[in-house]
């Protein structure tokens, strides 16, 4: 899977009880980074919801991750999430306030919808 | 190749706070001006001229129409997204960035430039880099089927939780558009803090009364006087008459109650009242 793949499809914004549905899909996942393995392949968050998920690298990191972070990926089977690419929001994210924002996406998905491949 | 995240914030102040919402103050309400959902109800050809929060998804589900866009029921026009820049060009006279909001592929979003030769440099558009979040206000645009978005303002997210909020605004101002062109009295949608209608109150008015905030009894008592076609208007006492579950005290309590909020004014005598809106 390259980069272009997950950008041009759309990626829901979810937290750690949706990933089930999501299985083999790509996501967009909000969470604060809580530890990152020496090799640096691989570090956990705390996600929206406040559940623990791994998220695994293709490359090492260059940097250090610390506080709220966007993550892009694919959802493996143990829904794990294979990051294609991430964005470091900082400590100052209300992440309770998101979690409820994405759930109203899902609950009113008609107001936030997806785009199908009909019209792009 | 795999990009890394560069995320962290702008330096110190904020940025654009919010989606700037250009309209002056609706008649009544004092807030923000609706879309016009049943814009074949309204006077002359009033343009969709506001500004409507919504994904990159929206943008591409919108139809093309001989001068605007349709979204459902509405004309959409001036719109704001946020989103992640995953490209940005700059050519001699514009910059194109191409801003990614999750829901779709990423959206073309044109800037022009000044070329004036007075600004100084650092005041010059910036280009906002890769991987960073901005928020684009613009006019939807397409050409040869391919959408895009012509910006007037680009301004970038210094606090992470415009997106939240902006994910929020979008989510409501659908609804509410939906909601306003479902309603037969042509319920304002409202974008923003303004007073919504929460529902509870019964619709089957007569008349084409908005929410205005009027309890049940100020209600009746408006519709009443906005359904005269008297040139001096309709007496109290003829209202008093008429709405026979109501006593006399609570109808001249609303008659002053409307009159002070502007909505009724005397005529020939203290008994007398009009309606100010032009129905």
């Amino acid at each position: 899977m390259t980069m272009g793949d997950a950008f041009d499809q759309p990626r829901p914004r979810v937290n750690a009880s949706m990933l089930p549905q999501h299985i083999g899909k790509y996501v967009c996942l909000m969470g604060e980074v809580m530890d990152v393995d020496q090799n640096g392949l691989m570090f956990a968050v705390k996600t929206s919801d406040g559940q623990r998920v791994q998220i695994n690298l293709p490359e090492p990191l260059e940097e250090m991750v610390q506080g709220a972070i966007e993550i892009v990926g694919e959802v493996a089977n143990n829904c794990q999430i294979s990051c294609q690419s991430y964005i470091l929001f900082g400590a100052d994210f209300d992440m309770n306030l998101y979690d409820e924002a994405i759930k109203l996406t899902v609950e009113h998905s008609k107001f936030y919808p997806l785009a199908d491949s009909s019209n792009f | 190749m795999w990009t890394q995240g560069g995320g962290g914030f702008g330096d110190g102040g904020f940025g654009n706070q919010g989606g700037g919402y250009l309209n002056s103050p609706g008649p009544n309400q004092g807030g923000f001006d609706s879309p016009a959902p049943s814009s074949q109800d309204r006077k002359g050809s009033r343009r969709a001229q506001n500004l409507l929060p919504c994904t990159v998804s929206h943008l591409l589900q919108a139809q093309q129409m001989e001068d605007s866009f349709r979204l459902g029921e509405t004309d959409i026009n001036q719109v704001t997204i946020v989103g992640v820049v995953r490209n940005a060009t700059r050519a001699p006279t514009n910059i194109l960035y191409k801003i990614d909001d999750m829901t779709g592929p990423p959206m073309d979003v044109r800037q022009w430039l000044d070329n004036d030769d007075n600004i100084p440099d650092e005041d010059q558009d910036q280009l906002y880099p890769v991987n960073s979040y901005i928020r684009a206000t613009g006019h939807l645009r397409a050409f040869q089927g391919k959408k895009s978005l012509v910006a007037f303002k680009i301004a970038p997210v210094t606090d992470y939780n415009e997106l939240t909020m902006h994910v929020l605004e979008v989510v409501q101002a659908h609804m509410m558009l939906e909601k306003g062109s479902q309603s037969t009295g042509g319920t304002s949608a409202g974008m923003g803090g303004q007073k919504q209608n929460t529902g509870g109150r019964p619709m089957g008015q007569q008349g084409v009364v908005n929410d205005l905030g009027l309890n049940n009894v100020q209600n009746q008592v408006l519709t009443m006087i906005q359904s005269s076609q008297d040139e001096s208007g309709v007496n109290v006492s003829v209202i008093e008459q008429r709405l026979r579950g109501i006593s006399r005290d609570a109808v001249r309590n609303a008659v002053e109650f409307l009159s002070n909020e502007g909505h009724i004014y005397s005529t020939i005598d203290e008994n007398h009242y009009k309606s100010t809106d032009s129905y």
